[in-house]
């Protein structure tokens, strides 16, 4: 078991510029997620070896191996699609990192024997690899990585070509192995819930930047940006037009009119964000959101009947007209048109068993402890 | 050859998304089609070699075997096909792994090399060899000249040596095609695991780079050795004491010495021996085909990373443009060379064009060839869709794979014997039938690429929106395939308009083509109008190729 830390990695393409600072503790399962083309297996390339960086360095324990060839790092990495070698069996797949350490052959066996069993697949050895489905596949692929004992493992969207159902039985199977066996591990997925459920701690990437690490639900509670809320997509973001910081507290306007008056714990981050504001990593949520959003999670409104408006203290009251009600299980959605000039509609979920009208109005309150304010 | 149109038949598969034909349940083809087509190959067969029942098999087999020049020419033929094979591996292989692997100036020109196997005639090539390395070739004039020597120093041509360089290097750009397009598709992260789990370069090669590409090594071989093997009209011009392959001697006993047995118990074998070969390539074809393990991770080629690594490839590039473009350079400046009466005294000139153009035989040679390859072309085309559409009902390797292919174990000189002996007389149909047979192989597999069985879609969604199951392969299944359909039949035309084989073999009292016209002209050492007739012959089929590239330019 290792730790591994990214210290100032860069690497510039003319579509993307990467440029990351991270650290993965010993025997941790770091998730990083983001969408197509952040630069998560790129990333995941720079630290194998399989790319040159352009600057920075990465040390394993301290001791710095960006120098190192790929093979010489004693890092392994699952691909995407396996990479097995087809025209190997299982075991000679398993075995093929063996070669060169001074083994003999039967030890080799022995130990592929024993990875074979560790990963429930004990008579896969003689068996050619095109013969295996793709949940055997991965397993292979663990057992292969593993046979060369390497002190940190890269996982490059191991499960996304495989079926939902396999997929979070997979995950599962990997985390336990994960745990039993104690290994460093760098998980990169674009599925969100893939990564909350596998990891100790998600790092959300953009555009070639981790822009928030954190253990899941820090993660999904408490996004330290727009950009990360808008990844997760799980908040409804409203327009800041006035903040007034004081101490202990700070008074915002949204575009709409409302005011509201939030503690320190909900804008905790603003002070060391505000400086990145207009030159942060997400030009698009700097534009959209020049002062900033507030933010609440969509299941966190609640819907006011006749009357208890008055009753509802320490609330964001928002009115509007229901444009949409989508039945989806386990909530029901609503598109609430806000009332004002150029309406904005929000999206909400509710209990799944409330009952909209299309086109009423109604009124949502959302208590004053469940806004965060969030800036670029 | 193959490789060529497959590749052709699988971009446009890519560009356009895949294509589509389909005739009903392909029963009715199936059925039909696939006999009609046997008969077509196997009646000129039988009829070829019929002549062997005269007198008795027993007999003829016996003679044929205690003939001293059957054993030699097959020894000297098989050899001569396995050390072209080999010189065609040695050149192919450097240039398939800089077309896969590498970026650079000069790699367009390179990857177009890879059409001339195809659209260039053997015997402008074999021309073009004697013009440059023969006697009194440029090579030796040059070296003569350079080093003040009074004997041209370089006699290999009309040797084994010579057949086997010619051979080489017309041969080489398809082994170059065939193994780059398998190296292009090598998963990177096959390789990047190798490396990751501790493997150095070389054993990366070895174990995962290698394995991958090497069926399509093997077929690439086995189709250059078919190709060499039954080579006739470079043998024919470079023929000297003790070159002889079955090909020519099939042609010496049933045209000089009327020995109709003896010829056919040639075919026999080298039939024999090349079907054989072919079921090789039919499973080192099915390997190739087999490996394909849905999307893989491509590695783009990457720049040179080192000196020497760049003055390799230079290396490389002057090699192949002094050895084959010299040839190909020769021809050009023979057909503009007007010499007087000593050969040394050269102008230059369009004189040769002139002369060709005022005689009345070349141009009914040029129109005859132009009618010969749209009827040799449209034969080819029509039984290669006919066939590669009824081939999609059945699932065996033979009827599928090799059967499809027989026309590649069977010489056109078997051929063209089999079916002027089947009719009494060679015609017009005879030759273009000979060259339809040889020429199909490769449209079918052109046709077959893109009549791929999931672009099924393309007339399941027409048939949804309305059409009638004919309606949908009129609008849909055939404008899709239309490009490599007229890929194909551009390659039909080419092989048709270079072919001098059939007409040698079964001369039709009056038909001249331009490449007979040719293969007399250089007979006769009449090099500058024969050059000048090659000029004229490879614009033709270039034109052609132009006017396809046209319509797929439009598609």
């Amino acid at each position: 078991m290792v730790k591994l830390e990214i210290s100032k990695l860069t690497k510039r393409w003319p579509e993307l510029q990467l440029s990351v600072d991270l650290s993965i503790e010993k025997g941790e399962l770091l998730a990083v997620v983001g969408p197509s083309g952040c630069g998560k297996s790129t990333l995941l390339r720079l630290l194998a070896g399989l790319l040159a960086e352009d600057s920075g360095s990465i040390y394993m324990d301290g001791q710095e191996i960006s120098k190192l060839d790929a093979g010489k790092r004693r890092v392994g990495m699952v691909f995407q699609d396996y990479a097995l070698f087809p025209h190997l069996t299982v075991l000679r797949n398993i075995t093929y990192g063996l070669h060169g350490r001074h083994m003999k052959a039967e030890e080799r066996r022995k130990r592929a024997q024993e990875l074979l069993q560790l990963v429930g697949l004990p008579d896969f050895g003689p068996r050619s690899i095109l013969t295996l489905s793709g949940g055997e596949k991965q397993r292979v692929a663990l057992a292969r990585t593993m046979a060369a004992k390497p002190e940190i493992i890269l996982f490059d969207e191991p499960l996304s070509s495989l079926d939902s159902t396999l997929r979070k039985r997979l995950r599962q199977d990997l985390r336990e192995e994960q745990q039993r066996l104690g290994f460093t591990a760098l998980y990169v997925t674009h599925d969100l819930e893939e990564a909350l459920a596998i990891a100790d701690r998600v790092a959300i990437m953009q555009n070639g930047h981790i822009i928030q690490v954190a253990e899941p639900r820090m993660i999904w509670e408490q996004p330290n940006s727009i950009a990360a809320a808008r990844f997760l997509g799980h908040m409804v973001l409203m327009p800041v037009c006035e903040a007034t910081p004081k101490p202990g507290i700070i008074k915002l306007k949204t575009d709409m009119g409302h005011s509201v008056q939030l503690s320190a714990k909900q804008y905790t981050q603003i002070a060391e964000v505000e400086p990145a504001l207009h030159t942060g990593h997400s030009a698009l949520s700097a534009h959209d959101f020049p002062l900033g959003a507030l933010a609440f999670e969509r299941n966190a409104a609640r819907l006011l009947k006749e009357g208890q408006e008055t009753a509802a203290t320490d609330c964001l009251i928002l009115r509007g007209s229901c444009q949409q009600a989508r039945y989806l299980g386990e909530y029901l959605e609503m598109v609430l048109e806000l009332e004002g000039q150029n309406p904005p509609t929000i999206t909400l979920r509710l209990p799944r068993e409330t009952m909209l009208q299309r086109g009423r109005s109604y009124v949502v309150a959302i208590d004053l402890t469940q806004l965060l304010y969030l800036t670029a | 050859m193959t490789k060529i149109c497959t590749e052709a038949g699988r971009k446009q598969s890519a560009r356009t998304g895949g294509t589509g034909i389909r005739l009903g349940q392909g029963t009715l083809a199936g059925s039909v089609l696939f006999p009609l087509l046997l008969v077509f190959i196997l009646l000129p067969v039988l009829a070829a070699f019929r002549p062997l029942l005269d007198g008795g098999l027993r007999n003829n087999v016996l003679r044929a075997l205690t003939e001293p020049r059957f054993l030699y020419s097959f020894r000297f033929g098989l050899g001569q096909a396995l050390a072209s094979t080999a010189c065609a591996l040695l050149l192919g292989l450097p240039g398939a792994f800089l077309l896969a692997r590498r970026r650079f100036a000069g790699k367009r020109l390179l990857a177009a090399l890879t059409v001339i196997p195809f659209s260039m005639p053997a015997l402008i090539v074999a021309i073009g060899f004697v013009l440059y390395y023969g006697h009194n070739g440029l090579l030796n004039r040059l070296l003569m000249a350079l080093f003040n020597l009074q004997e041209p120093p370089l006699r290999f041509l009309y040797s084994f040596q010579g057949l086997v360089l010619a051979h080489g290097f017309y041969n080489f750009p398809l082994v170059m095609r065939y193994v780059a397009d398998a190296w292009e598709r090598v998963s990177a992260n096959q390789e990047d695991a190798a490396r990751l789990l501790g493997a150095g370069r070389l054993r990366v090669f070895r174990t995962v780079t290698l394995p991958a590409i090497l069926p399509a090594v093997g077929s690439a071989a086995t189709l250059v050795f078919l190709l060499c093997f039954f080579s006739f009209v470079i043998v024919m011009l470079f023929s000297g004491p003790g070159i002889s392959t079955p090909e020519v001697e099939i042609y010496r006993a049933a045209r000089f010495e009327f020995d109709k047995p003896l010829a056919s118990a040639f075919a026999l074998a080298e039939t024999l021996i090349a079907i054989l070969v072919l079921a090789l390539y039919a499973l080192l074809e099915a390997k190739t085909a087999g490996a394909d393990q849905g999307q893989i991770v491509l590695r783009p080629p990457q720049p040179f990373k080192n000196r020497l690594s760049r003055l390799l490839a230079a290396l490389y590039g002057l090699l192949v443009l002094f050895f084959f473009g010299g040839p190909l350079i020769a021809i050009i400046v023979e057909a503009f060379s007007v010499r007087g009466r000593s050969y040394a005294s050269a102008s230059l000139g369009v004189q040769n064009f002139l002369r060709l153009y005022t005689s009345s035989g070349f141009r009914t040679a040029f129109a005859n060839t132009i009618l010969l390859g749209l009827l040799a072309a449209f034969l080819a085309t029509i039984s290669g869709i006919l066939l590669a559409v009824s081939s999609r009902s059945f699932k065996s390797l033979l009827l599928t794979r090799i059967l499809p292919l027989l026309p590649l174990a069977i010489s056109s000189v078997v051929l063209a014997f089999g079916w002027s002996s089947l009719l009494g007389s060679s015609s017009l149909l005879v030759i273009a039938l000979v060259q339809a047979v040889s020429a199909y192989p490769f449209i079918f597999k052109a046709i077959q690429g893109s009549v791929g069985r999931n672009d099924e879609k393309y007339l399941q969604a027409a048939r949804t929106l309305g059409s009638s199951r004919y309606s949908a392969f009129l609008r849909v299944g055939l404008p899709l395939a239309l490009p490599a359909i007229l890929s194909g039949f551009a390659f039909a035309f080419a092989i048709s308009a270079g072919d001098a084989n059939a007409l040698i073999v079964a001369p039709v009292s009056g038909l001249e083509t331009l490449a007979s016209y040719l293969y007399k002209l250089a007979g006769s050492y009449r090099f500058n109008e024969a050059c000048a007739a090659a000029v004229i012959l490879s614009a033709l089929t270039a034109f052609v190729f132009f006017l396809k590239d046209l319509n797929n330019g439009k598609a």
